[in-house]
């Protein structure tokens, strides 16, 4: 018991020390996206917090978060998979083990998913939606739950380059040859649960969601699955095969201790493996990557594709293996210098004193407050009161509090004179 | 040997994307019914034994995902089925249309003499109706196909388009017997025709 809770005490310690790490990584010029990645491949825990998340994915991915135009809801339009969107979505969101509070946010939550992929389908209409391809936003929806754009942004990029063998094609052509992939790298790895695969008559196509949805559709657990998203977006494309391979390694003395070992027997034990509660998804990852340094995805292809595979691999269709792609980034701003430069850009005025103070209080009291205009204020229709207050306020100048002033003692000094003649009047 | 059943039927359920077939296997597999059930991606199966006429049957009923793209995936699962429901859903006249389709892809990859039954599904949704029973028993027998309405919802008939099925498979295999010593076919991907390399390779 009290192992126990030293165990958590330390565990504790050590995700505040990862925290601290990563924290000097990020305000670090340039930051070392190499140091970033190599973490997110070998370190527990991964970026650990979302807070983290919403800071590094965007500088993985290789673009600025402050710089996000158009808004991505001018795409959004009806498309060809408008309803098997709205189908997929309409059943989303329910299978992670959520707080009460996120789980009343359903409803929003769902929109903005819908308004995800119909946008990034509408954007590009040579684009084909899957099932599975929502599980996917699904996670960025809930992890970056900060800015939609943002969230757009992130999504967008797996969609067109991790996802890019099954977003830019029609079918699973070149799926299918990927996932035959699975049992000759775990036969590289462990001959003996590659022949119980080969034994059973097993096909690939049991970890078929685990890879075109990156465990979001089978795995229960949202903090465990941003976990896996920060390695996926570390690593090659084709790194979900491996670590699907390391799940099922991982999983071997079960396999072994399995009653009958015939396809559906063994097909139901691997498709229930990552929704174990207590999937030891650092050990996975390790390995994982352990399999991908020794039999990195070109060779791992060379050797055990098909001639179907391979042929495409030679004239680069395979969207896997282009890899680094353009925008990949070895190092990148900090978000201090990235800001710094759009208040450059921008020209913006030095705010004053008042100002940043009554958009500090605005702020804390949740109202978004517009950047204000460089120069004079347009004139709009105000109320009296506003513009009274306004004149009185504290914020506003000495002058205009003395106009005021001036006119209230000038008004009650005209009232005074009327209210001393009228009793005069009357007696007469 | 196993003493566990008599018989071991593979079944399989296909149909559009969203007419309710993961729905309808979770009603006879685990007579439950949920609002928040998620999408098949690929293909699952769940496990249900039965007594009929005396036997024990072991059904065991795949499930797959309704889009399109997924049909390369889903149709190498055909040639092991005994029997092979389609499902659509009555409130949807293109999850109908499209049943030709289903029925197309059954004559191109499973067994011959595979049974089929048609199945229309949230029977319970009635003033949503766009497809009338009788429109449905009519294009169910020109093909020769057994019919039924279903409600996983409120579980209407969906135990009796299981055992419907089963008996039918059960009554062919009195002539071609298929029982647990002999293992039945064997619902393997890579018995398929036109099993994944090959499908890979003429997409």
């Amino acid at each position: 018991m009290s192992e126990n809770g030293a165990g958590a005490k330390s565990s504790k310690c050590d995700i505040a020390q990862k925290i601290k790490v990563i924290q000097a990584l990020i305000v670090q010029n340039p930051v070392p996206l190499d140091e970033l990645r190599s973490l997110a491949l070998s370190s527990d825990g991964g970026f650990i917090s979302n807070d983290l998340r919403q800071v590094i994915w965007p500088k993985l991915l290789g673009f600025n978060r402050f710089e996000l135009r158009p808004p991505f809801q001018n795409y959004v339009a009806r498309n060809q998979w408008s309803d098997q969107i709205s189908r997929d979505v309409a059943r989303s969101l329910w299978h992670y083990r959520l707080p009460q509070a996120k789980k009343r946010k359903r409803g929003g939550r769902r929109r903005l998913l819908a308004d995800m992929v119909n946008a990034l389908m509408a954007k590009d209409s040579t684009l084909h939606y899957y099932q599975g391809l929502h599980d996917v936003f699904s996670v960025f929806v809930l992890v970056l739950t900060e800015d939609p754009d943002l969230c757009f942004a992130v999504a967008e990029r797996v969609a067109l380059f991790f996802m890019g063998d099954f977003t830019r094609r029609s079918d699973f052509s070149v799926l299918i040859p990927l996932l035959d992939l699975l049992i000759p790298l775990i036969e590289a790895f462990d001959a003996d649960v590659g022949s119980c695969l080969r034994a059973c008559g097993l096909h690939a196509y049991v970890c078929l969601p685990w890879v075109i949805a990156w465990w979001a559709h089978d795995c229960h657990d949202l903090a465990m699955i941003a976990r896996l998203f920060d390695a996926f977006l570390s690593a090659p494309p084709l790194f979900p095969i491996y670590v699907a391979a390391a799940l099922i390694l991982e999983g071997k003395s079960d396999l072994f201790a399995l009653e009958s070992r015939d396809f559906s027997a063994v097909h139901r034990f691997l498709s229930r493996l990552p929704s174990q509660p207590d999937l030891p998804v650092e050990a996975i990852l390790a390995r994982a990557h352990g399999m991908l340094q020794a039999f990195p995805p070109a060779k791992l292809v060379q050797s055990q594709g098909s001639p179907f595979l391979r042929e495409l691999a030679r004239s680069r269709e395979v969207h896997g293996l282009n890899f680094p792609p353009p925008w990949y980034q070895r190092e990148a701003l900090p978000d201090w210098i990235l800001l710094e430069n759009r208040r450059r850009r921008d020209k913006r005025v030095v705010r004053s004193k008042h100002t940043r103070e009554r958009r500090r209080q605005a702020h804390l009291a949740g109202v978004s407050m517009p950047a204000p205009p460089a120069k004079s204020p347009p004139e709009g229709p105000r109320a009296f009161g506003d513009r009274f207050w306004t004149y009185v306020s504290p914020s506003a100048s000495f002058a205009s509090t003395l106009v005021a002033c001036a006119a209230l003692v000038g008004c009650m000094a005209v009232i005074l004179k009327l209210s001393e003649r009228k009793p005069t009047g009357s007696t007469s | 040997m196993n003493a566990e059943y008599d018989y071991l039927f593979k079944l399989l359920l296909i149909g559009d994307s969203g007419v309710g077939k993961s729905c309808l296997l979770l009603r006879f597999a685990d007579d439950t019914y949920t609002e928040s059930y998620i999408s098949t991606i690929g293909v699952d199966f769940k496990i249900r034994t039965i007594e009929l006429e005396g036997k024990t049957i072991k059904l065991q009923i795949w499930d797959t995902a309704g889009q399109e793209r997924f049909r390369t995936i889903t149709s190498s699962y055909y040639r092991g089925a005994h029997g092979i429901i389609v499902v659509y859903d009555v409130t949807d006249q293109e999850s109908f249309n499209n049943v030709k389709q289903w029925l197309h892809e059954i004559n191109r990859y499973a067994s011959e003499n595979v049974n089929k039954l048609l199945v229309g599904n949230k029977s319970d949704l009635e003033p949503k109706r766009v497809v009338s029973t009788e429109t449905a028993k009519e294009f169910a027998d020109s093909l020769g196909i057994a019919f039924l309405e279903t409600s996983a919802k409120n579980s209407t008939n969906v135990e009796k388009a299981f055992l419907t099925m089963a008996s039918q498979i059960k009554a062919r295999m009195k002539t071609q017997p298929v029982g647990p010593k002999t293992g039945g076919t064997k619902l393997t991907a890579s018995t398929a025709v036109g099993g994944p390399g090959a499908s890979s390779g003429c997409c």
